[in-house]
Order: structure tokens, then C-alpha cells, then sequence
């Protein structure tokens, strides 16, 4: 699979303690027993590790639907987070 | 004892002292203290703390640790211990007549920092949804409630470092009000963090014996300079006497007074005069149907503070008119774990009544000469008590008073 799919992964069971035993790719996000809340925290955790900014309300990762491959290839998609501008 | 008792049946303590209530209390009947240098705490100017011993929140709580505070870690983990400890399964109970009461005094900030660098970044679709559930005041009684299946009335309280107290208080209330038949109540903390240990630091509460750490929280003592940051959860099981004896339930203490005050005095200080202990204490005492000559030992507030215990030792001087029974602060052992302080506490009273012995003051070398009180010291003091007093005091003076009774 993808080094993205590969840090999803990686988040689910480091940060979520979800058993290697049942992230499969095709395996959705409802199956591995996140909710919508649990999504957006997947997409934070992800955004730091990745170094990328994924909109919180992006469609493609609005269902518990999605597979877990599926949500892989959006935030894959997703751009480069820019070089911080500080209020300071 | 009153027909309406309120029955302590079930105890969970998750202390610097140990996890589990009797690995607590053998350790502060030695004596010994939990205090240590912390390196999580960075370089703030006093790196001392009392931890919690490591261990494993997953198996004690399930996978869904992920989306709580260590606040609430620490209260579940004490909550499951109590509902076992009364003997209790909430796959049988009634759900909908189980109330939970947590008290927490200032939440963990573990989230916040690093939220707030987001926000200046800009960064809004970084900042973690979790935040808000995890980190308001009311997340640990809201899981204990998912965990555990209780359905009646739930909160936080919080007054401060009285907050575990009130939250005791608070449960006997809504039991005699028949507002629920089961009540897990007690208090939380979770603070041993770099923002809470630099500004209590800066209100100059904090112990500054950094050669010393293990020495740092020495209530009562003529040397003493603050008290230290610990982290900590104690729940009780609390139920009507007659419904706990008619489930075959063995009470650990009887919980018959009750007592609260406010000094409106100050937003930090104790009120000079200990008015609020004073009121918190004569109130308890009628609460119970009791006098001074009926209370056996107190677990005093005592958290090291020059203030504090001085203050403190003249209320009780006076609430006993001269003739204060054996006190002791347990603070020595277990450091200030503030919201969950009263908790903890009350529950090693209900302790020192099951077990007849008042454990020592840790540290307390030399009585400071203005606290006339009998501060237990060195060793654990057998002691015929029937009845015993957890006095705990908050910022913002808030000051609650728990007697317990024994069986």
C-alpha cells in the first residue's frame, strides 16, 4: 500500500489502540468503530505527522462509509501544508 | 444512627501512593513520600511532582482511552475499583437510578498548548475536536457514566481543592433527596503539567525545596514552604444504609455529616480567622447529630502551605474548644492532588476507621510552635475512633466537612 495508507495505519493503532489484527484496507471507517468526531481527530493526528493541511469538511471523508484505502487516496491528495504565518 | 444513612460501600483510590485502595493505604501508613523531581515538567522553576506509579490505562479501561484526559483516566480507573469493591455489577443494575458526582478542581491542559500554537498558525483544521469533550470539567463523570451504564443524575462539581469533598456531599444529597439509589462520587486531578506547576509556582504555593524533593510536602512542620502538584482520583460507592444491608453489601463507614461554608473572603487566602472551617465544621457536626467529643481524628486539609495549616490549626483548636483529637495530614505521602484531594482523603478516613489507626504526617520533623494540635507523626497510631472528620478547603474559600461514622 501507499506511505500514506501506511501512517493511517500507523495513527490507528498508535493513537486510537485499534487492533493491527482488523485495519484492512478495505475495511471502513465505521468498521474499525470510529465516529465523525474520531475522523476529524484521524485527520489532525495525520496532518501533523504528514506535514499536510486536509479541510476538516472534505467530502470524500464525510461518510464512516469511506474505506480506510479510500480515506488514504483523499488525504493523499491533499496539498502541502504552507510555511506558517504567525501573529507575532 | 439515623434511619436515612448514607452507607459507604465501595472504595477506589488511584493515588501517588499506590493504585488501589489498599496499596494506598499501606503506603501512607508507612509514611513514606511520593514526592520526586519530574522531567516532564521541563524547566519550570520546581520540577517536583507526585505521579501516579505507571500503569497500564488500556487494560484497566479498553481502547477508547484515546479520546480521554488523564483526569479521567485516573477517575474510571478508581471508579470500576469501587464498584467492584461494593460488590456491584452494572450489567444487573438500574441503570437509570445510578447518579455520578465527580469533582475536579482545575482539569489537565495537556491539549491546550499545543491548540493554541494552531490558532495562532491559523491552522483551524488542525485544532482537535477532541479539546472540548476531553478537557471540560464534566468529561470524567460523563465516561463514567458511558463506561459503567449510569443513567440518573450526573455532574461535576468543583470548589477548588475542596472539589472531591463537595462532590461527596453533593451525592449524599441526591441520595436522601431519592434522587438515585447508588452514588459514585469523588474527585480527579490530573495537573502535573508544565502551565499549572509554573503558575502555581508564581502564586508562590509550591514548595521550592528542589534539594530536597522527597522532603517538599511537610505539613504542620515549622519548616514547611508550600505544598507539591499530584495527580490522583478517589471514588466512593455510596448507597442508603437500609438499601445496602438489603443487598447483603458490607459498609466500610457510615457517611453521616455533611458541613459547607464559603469564607467570601478572598480568591486565594483562607479567611484569617478560619470562619469557613469553622461554619463548615458546626455545620457537619449537626449534619451527623453529633459533637466535637464524638469525632475521633481528622484528616486535616494540611497541604504545607505556611498559611494554610496555621490558619487551619487555630479553626480546629477552636471547633474543639482546646482539645483537638489526633490529626494527621495525609498530604505528606500523597502531595496536593487538589480536586481529588477531599476524595482521597475522605476515603483514608473511612480507612483509618476500618482499620482503627490514623497514619503519620509524613515529614513533619518539628511541630511548627503556633499549631497546637496533636499532628500524628513517624508511625501509624493505633486509635480507638467511632467517628472521624475529612476537613478539606478550596481557592476562593470554599471549605467542606465530611464525617463518617463507623459500622
Amino acid at each position: 500500500m501507499t506511505p500514506v495508507y501506511e501512517a493511517v495505519k500507523s495513527v490507528l493503532t498508535s493513537h486510537f489502540n485499534i487492533p493491527d489484527d482488523i485495519i484492512r484496507p478495505e475495511a471502513t471507517l465505521e468498521d474499525i468503530g470510529l465516529d465523525s468526531l474520531a475522523v476529524v481527530e484521524l485527520l489532525c493526528v495525520l496532518q501533523d505527522e504528514l506535514g499536510l493541511r486536509v479541510p476538516t469538511g472534505d467530502e470524500a471523508l464525510k461518510s464512516l462509509q469511506v474505506t480506510l484505502a479510500q480515506a488514504a487516496a483523499a488525504v493523499e491528495q491533499a496539498q502541502p501544508a504552507p510555511v506558517p504565518e504567525t501573529l507575532a | 444512627m439515623k434511619g436515612d444513612d448514607i452507607a459507604v460501600t465501595g472504595i477506589g483510590l488511584v493515588t501517588p501512593a499506590g493504585v488501589g485502595t489498599e496499596a494506598t493505604w499501606e503506603t501512607v501508613c508507612s509514611g513514606t513520600p511520593t514526592a520526586a523531581a519530574d522531567p516532564s515538567l521541563g524547566d519550570v522553576p520546581v520540577p517536583i511532582s507526585c505521579r501516579v506509579p505507571p500503569f497500564d490505562v488500556q487494560a484497566a479501561l479498553g481502547p477508547q482511552v484515546w479520546r480521554m484526559d488523564r483526569f479521567t483516566h485516573l477517575a474510571l480507573t478508581a471508579a470500576r475499583q469501587a464498584v467492584d469493591d461494593a460488590g456491584l455489577d452494572p450489567a444487573t443494575w438500574d441503570g437509570a437510578r445510578v447518579g455520578v458526582v465527580v469533582g475536579v478542581g482545575y482539569d489537565s491542559k495537556d491539549l491546550v498548548i499545543p491548540a493554541v500554537r494552531k490558532l495562532i498558525d491559523g491552522a483551524y483544521e488542525k485544532l482537535s475536536p477532541l479539546l472540548i469533550p476531553r478537557t471540560t470539567a464534566n468529561a470524567a463523570a460523563a465516561e463514567i457514566c458511558i463506561a459503567l451504564g449510569a443513567h440518573g443524575p450526573s455532574m461535576a462539581v468543583t470548589t477548588a481543592c475542596a472539589s472531591g469533598a463537595t462532590a461527596l456531599g453533593t451525592a449524599r444529597d441526591l441520595l436522601l433527596a431519592g434522587r438515585c439509589d447508588i452514588a459514585l462520587a469523588g474527585g480527579a486531578e490530573a495537573p502535573c503539567h508544565p502551565l499549572p506547576s509554573a503558575c502555581f509556582a508564581q502564586m508562590g504555593a509550591l514548595s521550592t525545596r528542589l534539594y530536597d524533593p522527597e522532603g517538599a510536602s511537610r505539613p504542620f512542620d515549622v519548616d514547611r514552604d508550600g505544598f507539591v502538584l499530584a495527580e490522583g482520583a478517589g471514588l466512593m460507592v455510596l448507597e442508603r444504609a437500609a438499601d445496602a444491608r438489603a443487598r447483603g453489601a458490607r459498609p466500610r463507614a457510615h457517611f453521616s455529616g455533611y458541613g459547607t461554608a464559603t469564607d467570601g473572603y478572598h480568591y486565594a487566602a483562607p479567611h484569617p480567622d478560619g470562619v469557613g472551617i469553622e461554619r463548615a465544621f458546626t455545620a457537619a457536626l449537626a449534619d451527623a447529630g453529633l459533637t466535637t467529643s464524638d469525632i475521633g481524628h481528622v484528616n486535616a486539609h494540611g497541604t504545607g502551605t505556611p498559611l494554610n495549616d496555621r490558619i487551619e490549626g487555630a479553626a480546629l483548636n477552636r471547633v474543639f474548644d482546646g482539645h483537638p483529637p489526633p490529626v494527621t495530614s495525609t498530604k505528606g505521602v500523597t502531595g496536593h492532588p487538589l480536586g481529588a484531594a477531599g476524595a482521597i482523603e475522605a476515603a483514608l478516613a473511612a480507612l483509618s476507621l476500618d482499620h482503627q489507626t490514623v497514619p503519620p504526617t509524613a515529614n513533619l520533623q518539628r511541630l511548627d510552635p503556633d499549631i497546637a494540635l496533636d499532628v500524628v507523626t513517624k508511625a501509624a497510631r493505633p486509635h480507638r475512633m467511632d467517628a472521624v472528620a475529612s476537613n478539606s478547603c478550596g481557592f476562593g474559600g470554599h471549605n467542606t466537612v465530611l464525617i463518617l461514622q463507623r459500622v
